[in-house]
């Protein structure tokens, strides 16, 4: 560490003082290893084409296949199963002529030897709660592996086979490019209990009242995506990467027992013949209401769950331009909606929940709806569909188009905590988010997890501070992901979704955060909304890749980004700017009156050492024989000398009139050293404060770092005392260790320490001494030990 | 998929009404082991952060390694749900922090060879809409120059958790991982310097 040295610049070395100084480097070997920061991304993105252009736009031959589907499905609530039949019409809009086709079988991943349970890793213990154990034998003995009856072309059998979560169909005869072709499915499968074998679908049961709540999702043949990148996608379903599909229209006829309320994508079209009159006049209430209207009241679904019925009803649902398909359906369901106005377009919010989730439903769920679509709409585009649902049931939180299915409820006496308050209005805000990303644009999720939950995670981070002053977001702050980002054992953000270690923190919070610093600290709002706005209209309802992302944010905002992808996107190095000295600089006036007063000044400010202190009365030799001392006795350097006073004239003959003025100046100097320990080259802002009390703040761009990426330095030109300087300041850039951020050094308290500090300072109402002095608290470990003494 | 943070299965996230936990029975299944495992059902949909974080720093003065552990409070919650038979909420948990010092002194600890584990002193506790914080200390006898650090916390829970300690033994700094198949690691303690 270097601290605050004085250094006179000769007068023609002011131009060189006031930009960047870099200091000496060290050894090449005490580096760590860093690459280039700011080598472009060129080398590592792919070549554009005629399908993604260079600007990161869709390019002028850009294509997507289409599939549209026909389907009617049945929940059979004796036996908790589902039969479907489906006719696809399958449209070849690329390029190729297709001999086989692929369709997703994603309930596979129940079989019991399926390739997500075979492909985990063996954990290494050997105690399990009995619960545990419970799902375990379930999972081993549970089969909800989709059964094929029926694969067929224009009434013909096809060849097929399934391999894993995949199927392969291969077609009567090549598919040529613009042509399309109609496959004819019927299937079915046993539906998992969400309580024993859980995913993104299943049941719930109610043993109280013997009622089930189906949510219902990935569970009909759907088409693998085919793309101008990666052809067929031969991503096999193995639980974290979600899905990609194709976007079509579907017509879904659901039959379900008469006396379900049935929630799903699209709009309903046979309202008439399965909702009583009550429920569409309540509707009709509900399109010009401000608030949320049950449509069914809590007090219909109790007695809905009384009664139960042999008989069954069919819902018909249209969806248009939707990449998959999902429902829920239960007796249990109480369902309360609104018609909201999204910029002139009346869009349903509604919320479907059992009377188990009041009173928190009604309260929050749709109005978190509402107040999605219009945060998510100002940021990106329009919420283009119809209807936005949430829906409670066994699942925690999933997300598929116009639907989405989350999990928190209350307490059986109807209370809750802030924690579920907030967790439910936040994964409701999230879920209906990715109505957006990906459903609308259309990323894959099965190979890049952080296009749909980074993006879609920092949108709700924005969504959440509109809703209340201090709402407890979690995600978004760059200060709450330092301990991640400083953190071993990580990969970057741009790997694939299965192969991700720390799932939460990579592809949700990592990106979340990247962007929310992106936008703050490097572009600043203006630049970064109207390019994140670009990118998504770009690609709504388009598939967009990585590159597509960079290069518009790039094309749009007109800044290179390059450094900042690779940093936060393609590494797993961390912030961490260390403040490494201050240097102190004045103009040298040449006038030997001034620099040597003030050589005078700094020399007499040298503190005495010790051995001189204590050599004071030590008796000197030249004392008793004054004869010993001669002219350097007396010489003193500093004196101003008659040559000194020459030189000075002659050396002001030379200077021009503005060189002249130069040297009037009081200004100082100070030169910033900083040091990149964490390896990710970032924004350095800086806080100044000065002896008058006032203070300013330098924000230097990440290029400050361009020519040497360990060490730099700032001169900044003051006309007052630099007293103090802190780096980040308003932890904006996720710097991970604050102990190297100021100047004056100051000792950063451990997380530890502090705890300590706030809990001795112990209660306020007890050393006021208003309590009775009984009270003598035993530590956890001494219950512990109490409960667990021999005998007891 | 949600991020919202709820317990890390479906049945963590909602509370269920109809139907009782079963209590805390714990089976040896030392038999069962890898076989039992690779079976397991699929538990990462409620939120994808299996994750804890935690500094450990030795303090010169007192030669203990202080900790300070954050966790989601959803998974402390259900941790405590399963190892104590309670259901309750974790703010209003009873005895919350005897049943949280029990739970994470069985799944955090120091061994030295075959002597016995270092005693873990509870230190404290806060909780926050974000995180559950654990403020722990063990003391280091002077002469132990290499500890064991087992940290299977929340591996009950999800397969995939994984915890992290950031390590600061004096100047020397460094990060633990600990997984289900790593869940041990050996640490080299400094010589501690008489003052």
């Amino acid at each position: 560490m270097k601290w605050s040295f004085r250094t006179h610049l000769p007068v023609l070395a002011l131009a060189c003082a006031i930009p960047n100084i870099s200091t000496a480097a060290p050894d090449e070997d005490e580096r760590p290893p860093l690459t280039d920061p700011f080598r472009q991304l060129e080398e590592t993105l792919p070549t554009p084409t005629s399908t993604r252009a260079a600007s990161g736009a869709p390019g002028h031959r850009y294509w997507q296949q289409r599939a549209d589907y026909n389907i009617k499905v049945r929940i059979d609530d004796a036996k908790q199963h589902l039969e479907g039949s489906q006719r696809i019409r399958y449209f070849n809009e690329s390029p190729d002529t297709l001999d086989y086709v692929w369709l997703q079988l994603d309930a596979n991943i129940y079989a019991p030897d399926s390739d997500s349970v075979r492909a985990r890793s063996t954990p290494g213990f050997s105690r399990m709660p009995y619960r545990s154990l419970r799902r375990i034998f379930a999972r081993a003995t549970f089969d909800g592996s989709v059964k094929l009856t029926r694969v067929q072309s224009g009434g013909k059998d096809l060849n097929y086979v399934v391999v894993g979560t995949m199927m392969r169909i291969d077609l009567p005869k090549p598919l040529a490019s613009g042509k399309r072709v109609d496959l004819d499915i019927d299937w079915h499968y046993a539906i998992n209990d969400s309580d024993r074998v859980s995913g993104r679908t299943g049941f719930e049961f109610f043993e109280d009242d013997k009622n089930y709540i189906y949510e219902i999702a990935q569970w009909f043949p759907r088409m693998v995506a085919y793309t101008d990148v990666n052809g067929w996608q031969h991503k096999q379903f193995l639980g974290n990467g979600e899905f990609t599909l194709e976007l079509g229209d579907y017509k879904v006829e659901i039959t379900v027992p008469a006396d379900h309320i049935v929630a799903s994508t699209g709009v309903l079209k046979n309202g008439n013949k399965v909702l009583t009159s009550d429920q569409r006049a309540r509707l009709s209430k509900a399109a010009k209401a401000d608030a949320p209207e049950f449509i069914v009241t809590p007090e219909e679904a109790k007695q809905n769950e009384a009664e139960g019925t042999e008989e069954e009803k069919t819902w018909v649902f249209h969806a248009k331009n939707v990449r998959d398909f999902a429902f829920a359906t239960s007796r249990k369901f109480i369902w309360d909606a609104v018609s909201h106005d999204v910029n002139g377009r009346d869009v349903w919010a509604m919320s479907y929940y059992p009377n188990e989730g009041e009173p928190l439903w009604s309260r929050y769920s749709t109005r978190s709806i509402e107040h999605t679509l219009d945060i998510y709409s100002r940021y990106t585009f329009d919420y283009p569909y119809p209807v936005a649902i949430s829906v409670n049931g066994p699942v925690g939180g999933m997300e598929y188009p116009m639907i989405c299915f989350n999990g928190p409820r209350p307490e059986e006496d109807g209370t809750y905590t802030a924690r579920t308050k907030y967790g439910l209005i936040s994964v409701i805000i999230h879920e209906v988010g990715h109505n957006y990303f990906p459903m609308i644009v259309n990323s894959d999720e099965r190979q890049w997890t952080w296009m749909d939950e980074g993006l879609n995670t920092f949108l709700q981070y924005l969504t959440e501070q509109e809703w209340e002053p201090d709402y407890p977001s979690r995600r978004g702050e760059p200060r709450n992901i330092v301990g991640y980002m400083a953190s071993e054992n990580q990969v970057p953000i741009m790997t694939n979704s299965e192969s991700l270690l720390q799932f939460g923190n990579n592809a949700y919070a990592k990106p979340a955060t990247a962007l929310n610093v992106l936008r703050e600290t490097v572009l600043g709002r203006e630049l970064f909304d109207f390019a994140f706005k670009k990118y998504a209209r770009r690609w709504k309802f388009r598939r967009p890749q990585p590159a597509d992302f960079f290069r518009t944010m790039e094309d749009a905002s007109g800044i290179d980004l390059d450094w900042f992808w690779r940093g936060w996107f393609y590494s797993t190095d961390h912030v961490d700017i260390a403040l490494t000295g201050i240097r102190e600089f004045s103009v040298d006036t040449l006038d030997p009156e001034i620099e040597k007063a003030r050589d005078r000044e700094e020399r007499d400010s040298v503190p005495e050492s010790l051995s001189e202190r204590r050599n004071e009365d030590l008796a000197q030799l030249t004392d008793a024989l004054p004869e010993l001392k001669d002219f350097y006795n007396d010489y003193d350097k500093l004196d101003v000398t008659e040559k000194d006073k020459k030189w000075y004239q002659r050396a002001l003959k030379r200077l021009s009139d503005e060189e002249k003025e130069l040297l009037k100046t009081t200004k100082k100097f100070y030169v910033i050293d900083l040091e990149n320990v964490g390896g990710l080259v970032m924004p350095v802002i800086l806080e100044l404060h000065y002896g008058d009390g006032s203070k300013e703040e330098i924000r230097i761009p990440a290029e400050i770092w361009r020519r040497d990426w360990h060490e730099t330095s700032k001169a900044v030109m003051t006309d007052k005392d630099l007293v103090r300087v802190v780096v980040d300041p308003h932890l904006e850039t996720a710097d991970t260790d604050l102990s190297n951020n100021f100047y004056p050094p100051k000792v950063e308290k451990s997380r530890f320490e502090l705890f300590k500090y706030r809990r001795d300072r112990g209660n306020p109402m007890r050393d006021a001494g208003l309590g009775d002095g009984s009270v003598k608290e035993r530590s956890p470990q001494e219950k512990v030990d109490e409960r667990e003494r021999p005998g007891k | 998929m949600s991020a919202n943070d709820l317990g890390s299965d479906p049945a963590v996230q909602r509370r269920r009404t109809t139907r009782r936990r079963n209590a805390p029975l714990f089976a040896a299944l030392t038999w069962l082991g890898a076989w039992c495992c690779a079976l397991a059902p699929q538990t990462a949909h409620a939120h994808p952060y299996h994750v804890t974080f935690a500094e450990a720093t030795l303090d010169e003065a007192s030669w203990s390694l202080q900790i300070a552990i954050r966790m989601k409070p959803e998974d402390l919650e259900e941790a405590l749900r399963r190892s104590s038979g309670v259901e309750a909420k974790l703010e209003e948990f009873p005895d919350r922090a005897a049943h949280a010092y029990r739970y994470l002194s069985s799944k955090l600890f120091f061994e030295r060879g075959d002597a016995p584990r270092l005693p873990i002193r509870w230190v404290g506790m806060e909780l926050s809409l974000r995180d559950a914080w654990v403020y722990l200390e063990v003391p280091l006898p002077s002469k132990t120059r290499r500890v064991t650090v087992h940290n299977d916390i929340f591996f009950d829970l999800e397969l995939n958790q994984a915890n992290t300690i950031e390590l600061r033994l004096l100047s020397e700094q460094t990060t633990l991982t600990f997984r289900r198949d790593q869940p041990t690691a050996i640490v080299e303690i400094p010589v501690r310097v008489a003052r």
